[in-house]
């Protein structure tokens, strides 16, 4: 593949097919999964290689087509008015002492956390099942720029509201979404637009949304914030629905980004989207998350001209990227670190192996930096090399056990248990059969290329057989079945493998 | 491969990666050669870590302390009025300026009496922030008035290298399973862990010598035993980055461990979390590990209700673990090179709520520890007079950039402006 370090912008959106240097293969397949999804099975990898570069951009980018056969997640269950109606809540309230009420609440507490755990699993478990793996991919880009936490939001039905919300919108348009957002319960809690009255503004999300969603800080002054603000006045929350209260509302004139009107929310969404800003803001956002930490000012300039072409659907954007022969340049290609969620939910994918109804491993993504529902701040989640310290580089490493045996080895237990494993249902002997592979030296091959998609120094490979054989000397032996240490080698291999500095990237 | 060859091949390697060593910063050549040759060792420890180079030990309490309930103004009608449940009246543990300790700190009342404790009074920052999350990001990183990425610890370390390499993780570590913000510069990341013993790769294993195996394998992918050989096909500048993380995890995992296990304590800790971490802090300031700042954290002090009990019990958890760890640096002969800071984000309402509890607020007392400190009460006590409060809050007296400024400029020999930017007079903290 071309070096595009002196290419001109042109080139750089180009589709990577124009170029006859570009193959489609394995690698370039397993990248676009990688990066536009979760990671793919090898199932996947291979349909997508038959499918040519084309086909495989339209069927991730296009999913309507695909159905979507997984289930929502069911709060009905929930036998609690909390999560019904407004209405209900306050018929129940009713009549209850104040010991009363606060044993209520506290049960509803404890119940927002049950849920939200539950929440956690069902959403990672999307990510590791979908058929769409653009929706969810998508999902978690406006999940990370639209940033509501559950810790301030404090229900968790609202927080699923939303998350449904990005789901819809996914790669819709992106105007509409700032709109839908701007009356969402749980955005409109996080930023406390419900407190946003006339006379008394609240500017928090006024001030975001331009600083963080929309603009960018620069392309808007303080007063433009304080204008802002009294547009949004009265827009609020009753239950679970969006209300608009007019008597809380500052219908007075105000002058934002240069012009002047007795605005409110709906013209101030319209104004920001007349910004050249706008686009920019979100084609950099769109390509630092999908394609490179520091994309290149000409290949920002260019997806925010197709933004603004598309009304702001995202969907022709992101086809122009991964379509793209930056995309698949040497300067992309295995140079991003892996998120915690992709690591966790692209292991899980790759290994064929379902999202464990699992505490530790959610305890685990949020020692490596990364709770659903609950970014650090306002401003998303960090990326690139943030993500690494000593720590959560150990915890990173230290997954792939929890994942493959539903228990990592303790410090103080030296031993593993050699009873059956815990539920998580890895087999390496499945992988290996389907594939017809019956040596060491194969396996090791198979697991690498499913797993990094890349070649590795000799020394390292090496060192993986030398593991998988046992034995100080590479020798590449059948692989017996019937010895019991086949599996927990295998299993040790794949460990080894994902605590890769290479498997952090992709 | 057994430890000889691997030592003959490292040496042979690694003299080659010393003589073409343009990219490799000086700190992992020295940590690669001492891991790869115990008879190096002497090499990991810096100049600097040795001695009398000073330490940094910050505590922080997690959720906004009640400034109110920890150093508490005696014979005070607007304290009474505000808290007519949760005053605390009896058993007080005078300290001078009618203010006194919390019942439960004698052992912090014993260190104020001995000149090894201050007190710095109405900490905070003009308009205060109430929400946990951002008022400990203030804190955290200097900076009020905007979003910022880098802490202020992180800052100085950057400061500190000045050429291209950045200093040594191990110059600060971080007790916990997250790097706190305050301690992350744009170059300088520490180093952080949770226990000690889980500071490593943890494969599940069967029998030892598998597990002996695996490792030597992990230390190869990982590029730490022996160094990854030049690979100009693959070159990748993550890919890098990652190893120097996989190495630097794996050499200050080795050395803090064997602090922790191999160094003592000279007192007894309470058996709580600040306890534990402070017990392991001290061993490792007494190995003499290269670390300049400590960091450890304690959560629990948001009490919305039901206050005074969880209170009680979290001033006796302070007091205890600090007095212990002041205690063990004394027998230890550390005390003169060691300074303690607690901070919380945020003090609280100076009226009590509903539910026999406080609410988020704004600026409280700090305390700071050492041999080298100017001890007693520094600052001014706010005033709880209704009339000077604002919105039923305290008005700080002593912004927080001061105290940091004291310690950059006094404590760490650093150029505070450069860090905290200009207007903060540093805090008298230390004897001259």
């Amino acid at each position: 593949m071309a070096n595009l370090a002196v290419s001109p912008m042109s080139e750089l959106l180009a589709p990577a097919w124009s170029d006859p240097s570009f193959t489609w293969n394995w690698r370039t397949a397993s990248h676009l999964l990688n990066r536009a999804g979760f990671g793919g099975t090898s199932a996947e990898i291979d349909e997508l290689v038959r499918m040519g570069p084309q086909g495989a951009v339209e069927r991730i980018v296009r999913y309507q087509a695909v159905p979507d056969d997984l289930p929502g997640l069911d709060f009905g269950t929930l036998s609690h008015p909390a999560f019904s109606s407004f209405r209900e809540t306050r018929r129940f309230l009713r009549g209850m002492t104040r010991q009363q009420r606060r044993a209520y609440f506290q049960l509803v507490t404890q119940a927002g956390f049950v849920k939200m755990r539950e929440m956690r699993c069902w959403w990672l478990n999307r990510m590791v099942q979908s058929k769409r793996p653009l929706e969810e991919k998508m999902t978690l880009f406006w999940h990370g720029l639209f940033v509501s936490a559950f810790s301030s939001v404090h229900n968790a039905y609202h927080m699923y509201m939303q998350n449904q919300l990005f789901r819809r919108f996914a790669t819709g348009s992106a105007k509409v979404l700032t709109l839908s957002i701007s009356k969402d319960p749980a955005m409109l809690r996080y930023l406390n637009n419900n407190q946003n009255r006339r006379g008394h503004p609240n500017e928090n999300y006024a001030r975001e949304l331009m600083e963080l969603f929309t603009l960018g800080i620069g392309n808007y002054s303080e007063e433009d914030v304080r204008q802002s603000a009294r547009a949004w006045t009265g827009w609020t929350f009753l239950g679970d629905r969006f209300i608009f209260r007019p008597f809380q509302h500052d219908d007075g004139q105000k002058t934002f980004l240069g012009r002047t009107g007795r605005f409110d929310g709906d013209d101030i969404v319209r104004i920001i989207y007349e910004q050249p800003a706008a686009a920019s803001h979100l084609a950099f956002k769109l390509a630092a998350f999908f394609v490179s930490d520091d994309p290149p000012p000409q290949v920002v300039a260019a997806l925010a001209a197709t933004l603004r072409a598309a009304d702001w659907k995202v969907g022709p954007v992101l086809e122009q990227l991964f379509a793209s022969r930056w995309f698949y340049s040497t300067a992309v290609m295995r140079r991003k670190i892996k998120t915690p969620i992709e690591l966790v939910a692209g292991s899980l994918r790759r290994l064929e192996v379902a999202a464990p109804d699992s505490n530790r491993l959610l305890q685990s993504l949020k020692i490596m930096g990364q709770e659903l529902f609950e970014a650090p701040n306002v401003g998303g989640w960090p990326h690139g090399r943030a993500w690494i310290n000593t720590s959560t580089l150990f915890a990173r490493y230290d997954m792939p056990a929890q994942l493959l045996t539903g228990h990592p080895q303790s410090p103080q237990t030296q031993q593993r248990d050699e009873a059956p494993h815990a539920s998580t249902g890895f087999s390496p002997e499945m992988h290996l059969a389907r594939a017809g592979i019956a040596t060491t030296d194969a396996a090791v091959d198979y697991f690498l290329r499913l797993l990094i998609q890349d070649d590795i120094e000799p020394a390292k490979r090496r060192a993986l057989l030398c593991a998988l054989d046992g034995s100080a000397v590479p020798a590449g032996k059948p692989l017996n079945p019937a010895d019991s240490a086949t599996h927990w080698r295998l299993e040790n291999l794949v460990e080894l493998i994902m605590a890769m500095p290479e498997y952090q990237l992709c | 491969m057994d430890t000889l060859h691997t030592r003959r091949v490292f040496v042979a390697r690694g003299l080659t990666v010393l003589s073409a060593a343009a990219t490799m910063p000086a700190f992992l050549q020295r940590t690669a050669f001492a891991l790869n040759n115990p008879a190096d060792q002497p090499l990991t420890q810096t100049a600097a870590g040795r001695g009398d180079e000073r330490v940094l030990v910050v505590v922080q309490l997690g959720g906004g302390n009640d400034g109110l309930s920890t150093v508490i103004p005696v014979d005070n009608d607007d304290y009474r009025r505000a808290r007519p449940h949760l005053a605390i009246t009896s058993k007080l543990l005078p300290l001078a300026n009618s203010l006194a300790l919390h019942p439960a700190m004698t052992g912090m009342k014993s260190l104020y009496d001995a000149g090894e404790m201050s007190v710095v009074l109405g900490v905070g920052y003009p308009n205060p922030n109430r929400s946990h999350f951002r008022s400990m990001a203030i804190w955290q990183t200097g900076a009020p008035d905007r979003v910022a990425r880098h802490g202020w610890l992180g800052r100085y370390f950057d400061a500190q290298c000045s050429g291209a390499d950045p200093v040594s993780p191990d110059a600060a570590v971080s007790i916990g399973p997250l790097s706190p913000v305050a301690l992350a510069g744009k170059k300088f990341q520490p180093v952080a862990f949770q226990n000690p013993e889980q500071f490593q790769w943890l494969p599940g294993a069967g029998h030892d010598q598998r597990h002996t195996q695996l490792r030597e394998a992990y230390r190869i992918v990982n590029g730490i035993s022996p160094p990854a050989a030049p690979c100009p096909h693959c070159a990748n500048e993550e890919l890098d980055f990652l190893q120097r993380t996989a190495l630097d995890a794996e050499v200050s995992g080795r050395d803090i461990r064997h602090a922790v296990t191999h160094a003592r304590n000279e007192a007894s800790y309470p058996a709580s979390q600040l306890g534990r971490s402070l017990s392991q802090v001290a061993r490792m300031i007494a190995a003499g590990l290269p670390t300049r700042v400590y960091y450890v954290s304690m959560g629990g002090f948001d009490t919305h209700a039901q206050q005074q009990k969880a209170h009680d019990l979290l001033m006796a958890e302070i007091s205890g673990g600090l007095t212990a760890f002041m205690q063990d640096l004394k027998a230890q002969r550390l005390l003169q090179k060691t300074l303690v800071v607690t901070f919380s984000e945020f003090g609280r309402r100076v009226a009590e709520n509903a539910s026999l509890g406080t609410d988020h607020g704004t600026a409280a007392p700090l305390f700071v520890f050492g041999g080298g400190i100017r001890p007693g009460l520094m600052g001014t006590q706010p005033s709880l007079a209704p009339a000077h409060l604002q919105m039923g809050d305290l008005r700080f007296t002593t912004d927080f950039r001061s105290l940091y400024a004291g310690i950059l400029n006094k404590w760490l020999g650093a150029e505070s402006s450069k860090i905290l930017g200009h207007g903060f007079k540093p805090l008298d903290i230390i004897r001259a």
